[in-house]
């Protein structure tokens, strides 16, 4: 499956390729969730919640 | 087969878009998450010196947002590296000292130093946009 198809087919809501891309970018989430040199989970939750939304929000 | 995304064929950019734009989405949530925690904690410890009283009025909202962004920037570079730049520009402790302390050779303890000096700086100079790593 093509970045494109895996998009597309999240952004029509679909949880399985949502979750794949998820998967995907987790790195940069767990990345950007390191507060103080540990990680802040609170943070992290919130940071997949922002992932989910630029999935919708993004334009093709 | 896994292809490396080079930005070549429109999936490969399209990827790039949806990643810069997450990007810079999660950087921007990161940060107020930090300030929210950080007033959070203002009003829980109103009794801790407030840093803000340290400027001048007039340029107080300029200030503010740098120290913001050096916060952050602290909060960014590694235990011992913020170890070291506290101790030497708060505590103004020698070389040496921290040398001792940390049970590194003074030339470690020093090349670390400008090291992050420098990190520091490129990040402050990007206003937080830039990596710190």
């Amino acid at each position: 499956m093509t970045f494109y198809e895996l998009l597309t087919h999240a952004k029509a809501g679909n949880r399985d390729a949502a979750e794949e891309l998820l998967i995907m970018y987790r790195p940069l989430l767990l990345k950007e969730s390191i507060v103080d040199g540990m990680l802040d989970e609170d943070l992290y939750q919130e940071l997949c919640i922002v992932f989910l939304r630029c999935i919708e929000c993004f334009t093709i | 087969m896994f292809n490396k995304n080079n930005g070549s064929d429109e999936h490969d950019i399209l990827q790039n878009q949806f990643t810069a734009y997450v990007k810079k989405a999660v950087h921007n949530r990161r940060i107020r998450y930090l300030l929210e925690q950080s007033r959070k904690n203002q009003w829980e410890n109103p009794y801790v010196e407030n840093g803000y009283m340290l400027f001048h009025e007039e340029d107080r909202m300029e200030n503010v947002i740098d120290f913001e962004v050096m916060h952050q920037a602290l909060r960014l570079i590694r235990e011992k590296e913020r170890h070291i730049v506290l101790a030497r520009v708060i505590e103004e402790k020698s070389f040496d000292e921290i040398a001792d302390e940390l049970g590194m050779t003074y030339k470690a303890v020093t090349s670390l130093y400008y090291r992050v000096m420098k990190k520091l700086r490129t990040y402050m100079e990007g206003g937080g946009d830039n990596d710190i790593l």
